[in-house]
């Protein structure tokens, strides 16, 4: 069994090490366009639950980004997939309205619910039955079924997926400022689920199916990369209050983390993220690559605001097949040289 | 007379309470309103609550609270009509100069005398072809008076001929970019009402968007053709054009369409590696799109329309059965351990999903002539006992049990109820952002056309 553990980590990690170096060389190769920053920011907030005062929590944390919103649209993609009692599946829509509220405050013109829910063909029922609608309501938000929206043909500069073209909904394309909002999961087919996969539900239903069909079929990693190649999300939210492990992202169960993490690059996002869940980021074959050319993962670059990561984790259970997201497995020889600033 | 237009459903914030009660709306929101309705809303918002217990009990600072117009009525409401049944909002509801409170207390009464009126807005409304929220009252009387259904209907049918595109005849989702599913289904809802011209319009648009293969673009813009938007248009086409040679193709192509699954190294992967999500590869049908595995809603629309064509030898007959028990044996495979269908699979890591209502109507119109089968009587046992608060899940539910009425004798008191509870969150605004519920919910409140029923065997 050990020693089946061992091999899969093994190939598991050779497989997410090759890939980030692949990427690494088509970057210097000037094929991939280098979108990191010098240095990335996040700030992990802290909040106990969902009855915490979030409005003021994110209003706290959004003020050491320096954001200059004046007269922009807005557009929150949070993760809703469907309703599951008693579980919690998706963005909770408390965070979703307060980050809203918040938004206005600081000067943006219009904020923008939108989503496209992959396995669910009835938008309105998922937001209906998650809570979402109330929310909506209560703070007169706008929500665009992406699944459903116009669609503008955006031709690809990466070719992950080997397509030239993706098809994307026009409302996101037309926002000046996408903030991806995740839920903080385990993911039975990506690893983890953060603000770069979120970006999936961004994809119509109505091009790519039901969930997202063709593009599960491109592969999962591949597409992430080249989704998020093509929409650059501006700033991430993501909701850690209550996590999912386990068997995510949908029938896993809660782990209370008790935070949010806000910040200006997805990647050193997700970095942080599962960093929080005590997972090795590098070892994610889509962050692996990610911090290759949309982003920063390396800690050097990521300048911490709030609070700092705690020094020890109880990591999050994965299922067998990710066990080599746990850090006690051996690191690759990649690995060690991403602790060094490059 | 005054008509409120159908997004007449408006969010009020309290800001302050005075010392008269009164109701403080934020000016920018305040002002937009008033400016489209001085005469209605001033009353409103600047009238006094009064000094009852009631109004000081749900009136708090920051309570949101949400104002239905209703009918032609001024809402001169006293906030009196339970809150906490609508989700902690206060709804402010009014009308006819009849008091909420008024209603409240005599309610039956007040509701009678109101459905009659409802019923003549409903009609003076669509004579101008302008949409109203009914009234309380007007609700009660959908569901006493199928006069009220029909007025309903006619609201309906107004509004999916106000969003068909400028050059007339063809449909978007939510937006005006032309696609196949709210064509297919506008065109079905609107073939027996007066607007014919549109409905030949749009079969014409609908023809000429069929691609070289046989196969409909989910989307006009889109190159490729896929399964679901394809069965679809076939559907329309056998009830609208039978006898035109482009359902012949369609079908034939749908025939020929096949899923990963066909390929015998997909099976073997997901024999051998693939092999968390619990089905038989061996049994497929139809995807999404082409190059991706079979999927229960493209799958049962596609057997819907294969069956309805039976008759009609268009397609090689040794080819449609194979199809036919194919996709049959698929869905039976993929269905919920407790009856039902989710989107695809039924089990995945050892969990059972639950199904979901629209995926489970399509799949159980699919399966009329196994109706027998004890999969299918589950299926249908659990559909009719599903929770939902969506028109689009109601109609699809409505329209798929409206097949089975001589099979199970609760069926058609089951569908009633349904079509109530239609009337009723179709009021919601939100629930007709898209042109496909409506068209849906069309379908579904009349008697006299199902697109989707395959004859009994």
């Amino acid at each position: 069994m050990m020693k089946d553990v061992t091999r899969r980590v093994f190939g598991a990690s050779l497989l997410a090490g090759t890939g980030a170096m692949a990427v690494r060389r088509l970057r210097t190769l000037g094929v991939l366009h280098d979108r990191r920053k010098p240095i990335s920011h996040v700030a992990i907030l802290y909040a106990e639950s969902y009855a915490a005062p979030l409005e003021r929590i994110l209003t706290d944390g959004l003020r050491l980004f320096h954001l200059n919103l004046g007269g922009k649209t807005v557009l929150l993609k949070p993760n809703l997939v469907e309703h599951i009692p008693d579980t919690e599946v998706n963005t909770n829509p408390l965070l979703v309205g307060a980050a809203a509220d918040v938004f206005l405050e600081l000067g943006a013109r219009e904020v923008i619910v939108a989503e496209g829910p992959g396995h669910e063909r009835d938008t309105y029922l998922v937001l209906s039955e998650t809570g979402f609608e109330s929310q909506l309501r209560l703070h007169q938000l706008r929500f665009v079924d992406l699944n459903r929206d116009e669609l503008v043909r955006v031709p690809l500069k990466t070719r992950f997926m080997g397509l030239d073209s993706l098809w994307l909904p026009r409302t996101v394309l037309k926002a000046d400022f996408i903030v991806s909002m995740p839920k903080v999961k385990t993911h039975h087919w990506a690893g983890v689920t953060l603000s770069l996969k979120n970006m999936f539900g961004i994809m119509p239903g109505v091009a790519y199916g039901w969930p997202k069909n063709v593009l599960h079929w491109k592969g999962i990693d591949r597409s992430i990369l080249d989704i998020n190649a093509a929409v650059p999300v501006h700033f991430v939210i993501a909701d850690g209050i209550i996590a999912m492990e386990g068997n995510g992202p949908l029938h896993g169960s809660a782990r209370t983390l008790g935070r949010i993490v806000l910040s200006d690059d997805p990647v050193a996002a997700d970095f942080t993220c599962a960093r929080l869940m005590g997972l090795n980021s590098w070892r994610v074959p889509h962050l692996a690559q990610a911090a290759e050319f949309l982003g920063n993962g390396a800690t050097e670059r990521i300048q911490q605001l709030g609070e700092s990561l705690p020094r020890s984790v109880r990591p999050f259970a994965v299922l067998p097949e990710f066990a080599h997201l746990v850090p006690e497995a051996t690191r690759t020889p990649l690995e060690l040289q991403q602790r060094h600033p490059r | 007379m005054t008509f409120l237009p159908l997004a007449s459903q408006i969010h009020f914030r309290v800001l302050r309470k005075g010392p008269d009660h009164l109701l403080h709306i934020e000016p920018e929101r305040a002002a937009g309103f008033n400016e489209r309705y001085p005469a209605k809303v001033n009353p409103v918002v600047k009238r006094p609550f009064g000094n009852t217990q009631t109004a000081r009990e749900l009136v708090d600072i920051d309570q949101h609270v949400e104002f239905v117009a209703c009918g032609h009525g001024a809402a001169v409401g006293k906030p009196g009509f339970n809150s906490r049944e609508r989700n902690g909002r206060m709804v402010v509801c009014g009308g006819h100069g009849l008091l909420i409170e008024q209603r409240h207390n005599s309610a039956k009464k007040a509701l009678r005398r109101d459905s009659e009126d409802a019923i003549r807005v409903s009609e003076e409304c669509s004579a101008k072809r302008q949409m109203s929220m009914p009234t309380i009252g007007g609700i009660l009387a959908f569901l006493q008076n199928p006069g009220v259904r029909s007025a309903t209907t006619r609201l309906l049918i107004d509004e999916l001929v106000r969003r068909s595109s400028p050059e007339h005849g063809a449909w978007g989702f939510i937006t005006e970019q032309e696609a196949t599913e709210p064509t297919v289904l506008a065109l079905l809802a609107l073939s027996r009402s007066e607007h014919q011209n549109l409905v030949r319009l749009g079969l014409g648009i609908l023809l000429r968007r069929q691609l070289a293969d046989g196969q409909w673009p989910a989307v006009a813009s889109l190159r490729g053709g896929c399964p679901w938007a394809t069965a679809l248009a076939a559907n329309a086409l056998l009830l609208l054009s039978p006898w035109n040679c482009p359902l012949k193709s369609a079908l034939s192509s749908l025939i020929r369409s096949a899923p990963s699954e066909a390929f015998w190294l997909y099976r073997l992967k997901f024999r051998m590696t693939d092999t968390h999500v619990r089905f038989d590869p061996n049994k497929y049908g139809w995807g999404w799109a082409p190059g991706t595995i079979s999927w229960v809603i493209p799958t049962a629309m596609a057997l819907i329309a294969l069956e309805r064509s039976r008759r009609m030898n268009l397609v090689d007959a040794k080819e449609l059965e194979r199809r036919l028990d194919l996709g049959y044996a698929m869905l039976l495979d993929r269905m919920c351990p407790g009856g039902g269908w989710n989107a695809g699979n039924s089990v995945v890591y050892n969990v059972a999903l639950a199904p979901h209502i629209d995926a489970s109507a399509i799949a159980l119109s699919a399966l009329r002539r196994h109706c027998r089968r004890p999969e299918v009587q589950q299926s249908l046992a659990w559909l009719l006992s599903a929770h939902c608060s969506s028109a689009y899940s109601l109609a699809w539910r409505i329209l798929a049990t409206r097949s089975y009425l001589d099979v199970q004798p609760d069926v058609r008191t089951n569908i009633e109820e349904a079509r109530e509870q239609l009337m009723s969150v179709i009021q919601d605004l939100a629930q007709l952002a898209d042109a496909t519920t409506i068209a849906l919910a069309l379908l579904a409140l009349r008697d006299d056309i199902n697109p989707f029923a395959v004859e009994p065997a």
